[in-house]
């Protein structure tokens, strides 16, 4: 498994199976998926109906760029089963789920509204990105026809806002930049030890010549130990900076945007996700030289021992028979 | 007998016995001072240049300052260092390193291998790792384990 | 195998060869022990001690052994170019150490300078044969650079496709 998947497999799995399965029962789960997001599924009103919770790490970073207006636009076509309600105790957002009136709805239906579901989180974090885009949007109309090189064009672009997203809380965060001709995603990262951080450092450095090798359509990757000039002032010590310098071909309206913005967002999973399966092959690799080591070294021990070290109870001889005790 | 056994301190009746680091130094050898070790160097360097490279290492291997100052031994060491690397710069062939090892008397040869060992252990030597090891090689096919093994065990060190 | 690796593991065998020659000893010092002198503080007994070898490939890789009357400590410098040498070798190491009671030979800590070390006692060479205990250090020390070299190949070709198959989806 190369990706990781956008959707959250459980909450797929488990809406699949309440809303093919045509009957009542009840449900209660905590789901929880990456950057300690968190789910909660739970029948409601004589087990009809099933609110869907999410909370979010960074939900009022998500606030201030229009994030409920994204996701009620975002689940519009289900309105016929799904509405918004109050957000339920220690979560930022509810849905309830009609479960009578989505019986009765076609299986198309009821595919997409599964698919886009289980994409919540996604969904939910896609509102500063789609906000930075259209800023850019706009910086563009605005600078088509203008000297883009001129000083106050450049101080303009310079003061620009950076838009935070403390996706993890205190220490790691997104930063967006938008402009007129790119935008510019600055995810901060720390690294758990030693081992990650030269991992890490092998990874990014691919990243970083992945474009200038194979994949020269591919947004440019930079690597810094210090803060980029941007985010100078909003940093902590011990802080790795990855920069994506997203270019207009990227940025396309419609499904090249859409997908951009789901990919991006895992950027932190997926990168340390790596490094862990690196990490692990690494053990089991070791794992298996040390066990050919200690066949070699039981090698030294005489004739009554097999590979493994262990005492070979019944010595025979040569036609076959075993000692007498 | 006093009834106060006990107390009895047994190990001022019976002084230590133990060996010192200083006891285990040869005494049967004059010492070497730097002066001599500086002219025989001098001397090497001598038959190097003329291209006398048997009778150079003959010579470094023979005055071995085995009582000496630090220092002194440092010196000699290095000296066949110099001997060591301008034979192998001067003979492409291995087996030529051979005929040199040949030539040495057993006692040489043991010098020899004394010399291999202390110069790994030496940043210099280490720089040139391939090149001792190489010399090793060829002295251990000519002469076998003995010269390691009394090595190992001679308290003449270098 | 590169040019100097031979030269380097002949010289290793032949010094091990000379000298594993131990014999059982009690200690002088403490009645009724029994214990390896290499390992003991031998202010008291220089004579059970005997000469150290160095040999060294080059200024990274090279081996100690210091020899006893009864024990023999090895210990090996294994070659670190880069970072990541030096984290797979670090962890390497960690990883066969935490399983020294499997190793008999293994020491648990390394000697002060040196990556990894080994301790065989005369009860090791009663119980198992010199010279395979010998040929175990040489494949040791063979196979050891291998792996690491390959783990870091590894790594880097991973790094590659992965930084490829983030980045490509983009487009």
């Amino acid at each position: 498994m190369l990706q990781i998947e956008q959707n959250n497999l459980l909450i797929e799995s488990t809406l699949t199976e309440r809303i093919f399965s045509n009957t009542f029962k009840s449900l209660d789960r905590i789901v929880s998926d990456f950057d300690f997001t968190t789910y909660h599924l739970s029948s409601i009103e004589n087990k009809t109906k099933i609110l869907i919770s999410i909370n979010l790490k960074c939900w009022n970073d998500l606030a201030q760029y229009g994030v409920t207006q994204i996701l009620s636009e975002k689940y519009q076509p289900f309105s016929s089963v799904l509405s918004t309600t109050d957000a339920e105790q220690g979560y930022n957002y509810s849905f309830i789920l009609d479960l009578e009136s989505a019986f009765d709805q076609d299986q198309d239906f009821k595919l997409s509204l599964i698919n886009e579901l289980s994409l919540l989180k996604r969904n939910s974090m896609a509102a500063p990105f789609c906000a930075a885009f259209s800023r850019y949007d706009e910086l563009f109309k605005k600078y088509a026809n203008v000297n883009t090189y001129s000083e106050e064009v450049q101080m303009e672009l310079q003061n620009e806002k950076v838009i935070i997203i403390k996706y993890r809380g205190l220490n790691e965060s997104i930063y967006l930049k938008p402009s007129f001709d790119r935008v510019t995603i600055i995810f901060s990262t720390m690294f758990q030890d030693e081992t990650d951080k030269i991992f890490g450092k092998v990874f990014l450095q691919e990243f970083v010549d992945a474009r200038k090798r194979s994949v020269q359509t591919a947004p440019q990757v930079l690597y810094n130990t210090e803060a980029p000039l941007d985010i100078a002032n909003d940093v902590k010590k011990g802080e790795h900076f990855v920069t994506f310098v997203l270019f207009p071909r990227h940025l396309t309206i419609g499904d090249k945007r859409e997908n951009c913005i789901s990919h991006i967002q895992l950027f932190r999973s997926y990168f340390h996700y790596h490094i862990k399966c690196s990490k692990a092959y690494m053990h089991s690799r070791m794992r298996f030289r040390v066990k050919e080591f200690l066949k070699i070294l039981n090698r030294a021990k005489p004739e009554n021992l097999d590979d493994d070290g262990k005492v070979i109870e019944t010595r025979k001889t040569a036609s076959g028979r075993t000692f007498v005790k | 007998m006093n009834s106060d056994w006990r107390k009895i301190d047994i190990d001022a009746l019976e002084p230590d016995s133990h060996l010192t680091k200083e006891e285990l130094i040869p005494t049967n050898i004059p010492e070497t001072t730097k002066q001599q070790i500086i002219e025989i160097s001098q001397q090497i360097r001598s038959y190097l240049s003329s291209g006398q490279f048997q009778n150079a290492l003959i010579l470094g291997l023979d005055n071995v300052p085995y009582i000496a100052e630090e220092e002194t031994k440092e010196i000699h060491s290095k000296t066949i260092f110099e001997i060591l690397c301008s034979i192998k710069n001067n003979n492409s062939k291995l087996s030529d390193l051979k005929n040199f090892i040949i030539d040495l008397n057993d006692e040489q040869q043991d010098v020899l291998i004394k010399y291999l060992y202390k110069n790994m252990s030496t940043d210099y030597g280490q720089k040139q790792g391939g090149l001792l090891l190489q010399w090793f090689e060829k002295t251990v096919e000519v002469t076998g384990l003995g010269p390691i093994a009394r090595y190992l065990t001679d308290r003449r060190t270098v | 195998m590169s040019q100097s690796l031979k030269p380097y593991l002949t010289a290793v065998r032949s010094s091990l060869t000379a000298a594993i020659c131990l014999q059982d000893f009690s200690s002088q010092l403490v009645e009724r022990h029994n214990r390896p002198e290499i390992e003991v503080s031998n202010t008291h007994n220089p004579e059970l001690i005997l000469n150290p070898m160095i040999i060294s490939r080059n200024e990274n890789e090279s081996i100690l052994i210091e020899t006893s009357i009864n024990s023999i400590r090895i210990s090996i410098k294994i070659k670190q170019a880069d970072e990541i040498e030096q984290i797979l070798v670090h962890k390497f190491t960690r990883f066969l150490t935490s399983r020294a009671e499997n190793f008999f030979i293994l020491r648990r800590v390394p000697i002060k300078g040196y990556d990894i070390s080994f301790l065989i006692t005369n009860f090791h060479t009663e119980q198992m044969l010199k010279d395979k205990l010998v040929d175990f250090i040489i494949e040791f020390m063979e196979d050891v650079d291998k792996e690491i070299s390959e783990m870091k190949l590894f790594l880097n070709a991973r790094a590659r496709v992965i930084a490829e198959s983030f980045l490509i989806p983009f487009d």
